[in-house]
């Protein structure tokens, strides 16, 4: 009985890492595409002012977040 | 309970988790789908209207890049879901960035690429929005669905077979969903062991850990060890290794959400699909307002 709760024990231990959870795991991928989608927004910036930007192609950045 | 019925009911639950599961992931991936065409039309514009003047043109560069979001988010929502999908690459940018400047001959070739580029990744970063929503609100329907597959008189009213029951099929429904957005560390598929295992608990009224804590099966010899004593609502969940009680009441209020699922329709408003949160700072002004 006693080496059956030493086992247990030991198995309970080796368990002691907790999963990432697959809400956790699509909020880091939204994080991290968000992430990228800024800086491609910034890099369209660098040459066109968010007025240029709607006129000439019809994206409006005032709907986009941060 | 005999076990032959025992492991019938298990089989069975696990069945109908995982059809029920990948139903609602369908259902739901159908609703992002209209949330992106409506984010599409607000983001990216095909019409200019001059409040000075009244004139409207027409902006066959908003059209093209309006196609192209729609085209990159409705496979990025299926990749992120493991359905079939077609694979964005820089092929498809460059012919997408060289129409664009056919459209806008004006443009230079480098601003129409980095135009082309930006849809691309607005597209990607709502999509993966879009795939968070749906996985926060299948965390809720299926232990909803698991209450519903197991209410408090099957059972004879035995607390423990429900409640074992319903934790199978909140198991099964997530190891579905897990799947699917390719989870790291995502459960292996049921195997025979883990049935076993359940229908032995449904036989001998007597839980006993079936998952360690980063949601492993513990190995059968472990497993006797591992008895859980205590009320049966609180020894199905430690079974499972889940967090949250599976009782009725915690039902209340969820079952309006959950027959939007059922019927098909579509009971969510187009905010609560919000792909996105507060506006950055709108650094452009004039008197243009554009559709």
């Amino acid at each position: 009985m006693i080496e059956a709760d030493d086992k247990a024990a030991s198995n309970e231990r080796e368990f002691d890492t907790v999963p990432e959870h697959p809400i956790a795991t699509t909020r880091q991928r939204t994080d991290e595409s968000r992430a990228e989608r800024n800086r491609a927004v910034d890099s369209l910036r660098a040459s066109l002012s968010d007025q240029e930007i709607l006129t000439e192609f019809g994206i409006d950045l005032s709907q986009i977040a941060g | 309970m005999e076990r032959e019925v025992a492991e019938t009911v298990v089989r069975a639950t696990r069945e109908e988790a995982e059809l029920r599961a990948r139903d609602d992931l369908d259902q739901l991936r159908r609703q992002a789908v209209e949330a992106g065409r409506e984010r599409s039309r607000k983001i990216i514009k095909i019409t200019n209207i001059n409040t000075s003047t009244g004139g409207i043109s027409y902006n066959p560069a908003g059209r093209l890049l309006r196609d192209w979001y729609l085209h990159v988010y409705i496979n990025s929502v299926r990749a992120n879901l493991g359905q079939p999908n077609e694979a964005i690459d820089a092929q498809q940018v460059q012919d997408t960035a060289l129409l664009l400047e056919r459209v806008r001959p004006g443009a230079e070739p480098l601003q129409a690429t980095s135009a082309v580029d930006a849809t691309r990744k607005i597209a990607v970063a709502d999509a993966a929005a879009a795939v968070a929503r749906i996985i926060e609100r299948l965390a809720d329907a299926g232990a909803v669905r698991a209450i519903r597959q197991a209410p408090d008189h099957r059972f004879d009213s035995d607390p423990l077979r429900v409640h074992v029951t319903r934790h199978w099929y909140q198991r099964s429904y997530d190891r579905t969903v897990e799947e699917a957005v390719n989870a790291r560390h995502a459960p292996t598929a049921a195997n025979d062991a883990e049935m076993v295992h359940v229908a032995d608990a449904l036989v001998t009224r007597e839980a006993r850990r079936l998952l360690g804590h980063d949601g492993a099966l513990v190995l059968p010899a472990y497993s006797d060890g591992l008895r859980i004593e205590g009320p049966a609502a609180d020894a199905a969940m430690k079974m499972f290794n889940h967090t949250t009680l599976l009782t009725t009441s915690q039902i209340a209020g969820q079952e309006d959400d959950l027959a939007c699922l059922d019927r098909g329709g579509s009971r969510q408003e187009p905010a609560a699909w919000s792909l996105d949160a507060p506006a950055i700072s709108d650094r452009g002004s004039d008197t243009r307002r554009i559709q």
